[in-house]
């Protein structure tokens, strides 16, 4: 069974230094055909409207090929530069990786 | 006179404005005045073809002089209120009033910029003010994080706070990335933070070529915003967090982006004087950011404030043209002639007592119709003008009466008060106070003499020659009443 979906986990500081880092991993895992990517930012301890960029990019390349993108377990701050650039209704942040498993792993299975 | 109560309105809402004071005030006694100047005319056409006592020329040539004088002064003084030039400068008043409210504005502007420094200077030393320096290190903004953690305040509220920090990692990362792109890892970025009870403010310095903002703002607000953009969102997010912020270039070379957040009022009542402290420091950086835009300001203040002077100063000489050739007029004659022209009038009466000489060919039908009339209309006029007017006003002679009437109180004060000042310099010079004081007690002695003796005469001769007697005698009286009265 080849794996349908994986987890991104970043940490630090997201901004304009570690964008393309995320871009790479991004574009790697939709070359091994992995269409349902969840992006952790549980150790992300600040980001700035850079990472809410890559953030954008990596969306439009998972939904270029027809796959989805999620994002879970947000900062205080990084719900705050959600909020401020209304980025919210565009990703719909999950609580935690158990939201991830339980609402969008569950269904697909 | 049926439109007068709307005139009398009118005056009271433009009452510094001289010129619609001076034509609403003229028309209500405009064909009066006419009328008085062609009579006058007439009256003197009389005067010198028909009366004179020709055996008598050395009363009845003075007297006739005497009149022609005052006629004269009146017909110059009135003639000049509808000379041409006050009708083109009509607007002159209004003129005034604006540059009058617009150096005041001026002035209060300029107190406020320099209250505002002196209470900024004092307001620093309670500012909780903190910095750091950073290279240009995308690294170093795990620098400036932990700096500014450490500056976290408890009386911050947490959403504020981190709003904060957000901004200062777009501010930085705007640093970094755009401002000095092209440039050295070793370019300082400088962070500045004040922090008020209920407002922070935020200071990033960058050495960078500099960038319009308010350009930017008004180009992207055209913009629509797209949702998928991948960058664009800095300004856009510190927009949505400041209170205020700017982006400007410093004397120095160095930008200054400035960012001001409050945290919404503050409840606790001991710290409102330290509030009030943080926003006129708030306000001051607003206005003020750098040293060269507060010189800049004050600089074009100081300007406008010339201008706004020289504007003042050539309508107040506008104004002065008012009477030009009445104050010429006055200053060459008056002073040396009038009080010759009134012990003329004061001397005539009781030269008739003395020589039964009286100064025109006899006080006969005709004389009354020429005299009354002139006289009467003279009379209603000066009852006009003086009508509400009451010996405050300090008003000492009729053509003072009528200019009082016509510019209104506070622009008859301004015109006198810098005649006399003038009059005050001349008398100081010689002894013509004193001059004048003495013929004043002589005047009044003949006004009294003359009135005594004319009674005396008809007790003694009857009314022999009845006109002659009861008009020197009522001349006599009428010339004290004056003297009393002025």
């Amino acid at each position: 069974m080849t794996k349908i979906s994986d987890c991104i986990q970043l940490s630090g500081v997201l901004n304009q230094n570690n964008t393309d880092r995320l871009l790479d991993k991004v574009n790697e895992l939709l070359s091994q055909q992995i269409k349902i990517i969840l992006i952790d930012m549980q150790n992300v301890s600040f980001m700035t409207s850079s990472g809410i960029g890559a953030l954008v990019a990596a969306l439009k390349a998972v939904h270029a090929v027809g796959g989805e993108l999620y994002i879970c377990s947000l900062s205080e701050q990084a719900k705050t530069i959600f909020d401020l650039t209304k980025m919210g209704h565009i990703f719909k942040p999950l609580e935690n990786r158990q939201e991830f498993e339980d609402k969008v792993l569950a269904q697909i299975n | 006179m049926s439109n007068m109560p709307s005139v009398v309105e009118k005056s009271t809402n433009f009452p510094s404005d001289i010129y619609s004071r001076m034509r609403q005030r003229i028309q209500k006694f405009y064909y009066l005045v006419i009328l008085n100047l062609i009579v006058g005319v007439w009256y003197f056409y009389w005067r010198i073809a028909y009366s004179l006592n020709v055996h008598a020329l050395w009363l009845s040539i003075p007297l006739l002089l005497a009149e022609l004088y005052i006629y004269i002064r009146v017909a110059i003084f009135l003639v000049e209120l509808w000379q041409p030039n006050w009708q083109i400068n009509k607007t002159f008043g209004q003129k005034n009033q604006k540059a009058d409210t617009k150096c005041s504005q001026l002035v209060d502007l300029l107190k406020q910029v320099d209250n505002i420094a002196t209470e900024v200077s004092q307001a620093e030393q309670f500012l909780n003010s903190f910095q750091i320096q950073v290279q240009t290190e995308p690294e170093d903004i795990i620098k400036v994080l932990t700096w500014f953690e450490e500056l976290r305040q408890s009386f911050i509220p947490t959403r504020a706070w981190l709003e904060c920090q957000t901004v200062l990692g777009e501010a930085f990362d705007n640093a970094v990335c755009h401002a000095h792109k092209k440039m050295p890892k070793e370019t300082p970025i400088q962070l500045k933070v004040e922090i008020f009870n209920n407002s922070m403010i935020i200071k990033i310095w960058d050495y960078g070529p500099g960038f319009d903002l308010e350009k930017y703002r008004q180009y992207k607000e055209k913009e629509l915003v797209d949702r998928y953009a991948e960058n664009g969102r800095g300004i856009k997010i510190i927009t949505e967090v400041a209170d205020y912020f700017s982006y400007t270039r410093q004397a120095d070379e160095r930008n200054c982006l400035l960012i001001l957040k409050s945290f919404g009022p503050n409840t606790d009542p001991s710290q409102k004087d330290f509030n009030l402290l943080g926003y006129l420091y708030s306000f001051y950086q607003l206005i003020l950011l750098s040293n060269p835009q507060y010189d800049r300001i004050k600089k074009y203040l100081d300007e406008e404030k010339k201008n706004i002077e020289y504007e003042i100063e050539q309508a107040k000489s506008e104004r002065e043209k008012i009477f030009y050739f009445s104050k010429i007029f006055d200053r060459a004659i008056v002073n040396k002639i009038s009080y010759l022209v009134a012990f003329i009038f004061f001397i005539s009466p009781l030269a008739y007592f003395y020589t039964k000489t009286i100064p025109l060919k006899s006080y006969n039908f005709e004389f009354a119709i020429h005299f009354i009339p002139t006289i009467l209309l003279n009379f209603l006029i000066f009852l006009m003008i003086s009508w509400n007017i009451t010996p405050n006003n300090n008003c000492s002679n009729p053509l003072e009466i009528l200019r009082y009437f016509i510019l209104g109180k506070d622009n008859f004060y301004n015109l006198k008060i810098k005649s006399e000042t003038n009059c005050l310099k001349y008398r100081q010079k010689n002894k013509f106070i004193i001059f004048i004081y003495w013929l004043k007690i002589i005047l009044y002695g003949l006004a009294i003499a003359s009135i005594s003796w004319g009674s005396y005469k008809i007790i003694q001769d009857g009314l022999e020659r009845y006109a002659n007697y009861s008009i020197s005698l009522i001349w006599s009286i009428l010339n004290l009443f004056f003297f009393l009265y002025f």
